[in-house]
């Protein structure tokens, strides 16, 4: 069958990206495997694990769940994108802190999720920060750490609160 | 590979046309039921048609007569985080609240759900409780149909080829509403999840309007929780009471709940359910 590829501008990082996709290609693939972007890991494809976890206009999506060609005139951020240069984001540096990574797998998507959380809410509880996970599955189980590195985001942000 | 094809629509007549005049056409809404395994496999070589481009499609506000309109392309997190459903319809906005994951609710969408018809929707037992009205747009022009009638069967629907859900409108009644659920750990589906809506009249339930999802093969009223509680002052006696008459259903069993379990469930989060409604209505 003749494909049809589909025109698609996109902001991928910072970057435009001016391309054609084909119209069955899945956004986390499109990163991946036409973009080179390996951070974004591809867990389950049931919208379960989280793995796959970006975000898109700052909202936390699984990119299993997007095709690339319904990403066309959106900002996309992998994981790639999110420290400048060599600095780490508060963020990923608590991650570092608080040992919130075993394998690394499932990192590059809790790391999506959590951005996403803390712009909505700058100072979530534990309950919050767990319930925030329903979205990300961790095999090695770092589940505390990252509620630890979370909550040190927030008390460590300007006018944040301790529990 | 998948052969699938993809259309994104600019308005909402195009999308009309494309899905009616298109052999084997999907409508592509949040993307998570169509995209996700295990139905992404079984597309074959659809077109899906994005609706994601159209303008208007997401709007929340009231109509001249009162009620809540609320665009079919709402996400499930817009639902939850918006100020006059959880002031007005808060069985709309617990229920929004528990779908799935963060990242299912900031995607999926109202239209998308209600379309689907999944068994284990949240949403389609509040949108049965609450009275609700679903506004269709279809090659042969528009309609309105109660979620009653919306809902015909498992996964089944009252939309024919080529329709679109717009909009739902709630009417906003007074009295108050709850929604109640019972999540599957893992799934974070509903193994069974009551709606209810009551207003009081001097103290006694006046208008009742109670449904299940999750427990029975499609979200469904319970009429004769309903007919058991009209007119009687509510109070644990006549809830617990009323909640009996949900037994008589025909439940689901599966290897994650047994028809027995879902029955006992049901009468359960029915009593939650009503007791919180009945609260807010006061």
């Amino acid at each position: 069958m003749a494909e049809q590829g589909v025109p698609v501008t996109l902001t991928v990082n910072g970057r435009e990206v001016r391309t054609s996709v084909p119209p069955y290609l899945l956004l986390v693939d499109f990163l991946r495997d036409t973009l080179g972007l390996t951070g974004t890991k591809v867990g389950c494809e049931t919208g379960q694990c989280g793995a796959c976890t970006i975000l898109v206009d700052g909202i936390s999506a699984k990119s299993c769940a997007m095709l690339a060609a319904q990403a066309d005139g959106h900002q996309v951020t992998t994981v790639e994108g999110m420290a400048q240069g060599s600095a780490m984001t508060p963020l990923q540096a608590a991650f570092w802190d608080k040992h919130a990574v075993q394998c690394g797998y499932c990192t590059p998507g809790l790391l999506a999720s959590m951005t996403d959380l803390l712009q909505r809410n700058p100072d979530p509880n534990a309950a919050e920060i767990r319930r925030w996970m329903d979205g990300n599955i961790c095999r090695c189980g770092v589940y505390q750490n990252v509620v630890r590195a979370v909550r040190q985001v927030a008390e460590q942000a300007p006018g944040g609160g301790g529990e | 590979m998948l052969a699938i094809q993809y259309k994104a629509a600019q308005s909402l007549d195009e999308a009309v046309t494309l899905l009616a005049t298109t052999a084997g056409a999907r409508a592509l809404a949040g993307g998570h039921t169509l995209l996700l395994e295990p139905t992404r496999s079984q597309l074959g070589a659809a077109t899906l048609v994005d609706l994601g481009k159209i303008q208007g499609l997401n709007d929340i506000g009231f109509t001249r007569t009162g009620a809540l309109r609320i665009g079919a392309m709402t996400t499930i997190a817009a639902l939850a985080d918006n100020a006059d459903i959880q002031r007005d319809l808060p069985a709309l906005a617990e229920a929004a609240s528990q779908v799935g994951d963060p990242q299912v609710r900031n995607w999926a969408t109202l239209g998308g759900s209600l379309a689907d018809n999944d068994p284990e929707s949240d949403l389609t037992a509040v949108l049965l409780a609450l009275d609700a009205q679903l506004h269709l747009q279809g090659p042969n022009g528009t309609r309105a149909v109660a979620a009653d009638q919306f809902i015909t069967g498992p996964r089944q629907t009252a939309l024919t080829q080529g329709e679109l859900i717009t909009d739902v409108r709630i009417p906003i009644v007074g009295g108050g509403s709850a929604y109640e659920k019972f999540k599957h750990p893992a799934t974070l589906y509903a193994l069974c999840g009551v709606a209810a809506h009551v207003s009081l009249i001097d103290g006694k339930v006046g208008a009742c309007r109670v449904a299940v999802t999750g427990a029975t093969e499609y979200a469904t009223r319970l009429t004769g929780v309903e007919a058991a509680l009209a007119g009687q002052e509510p109070t644990a006696e006549a809830i617990a009471a009323a909640s009996e008459a949900a037994s008589g259903l025909a439940f689901r069993g599966d290897p994650f709940g047994s028809p027995e379990y879902r029955a006992h469930l049901t009468r359960v989060l029915v009593q939650r359910a009503v007791t919180r409604a009945v609260e807010r209505a006061r």
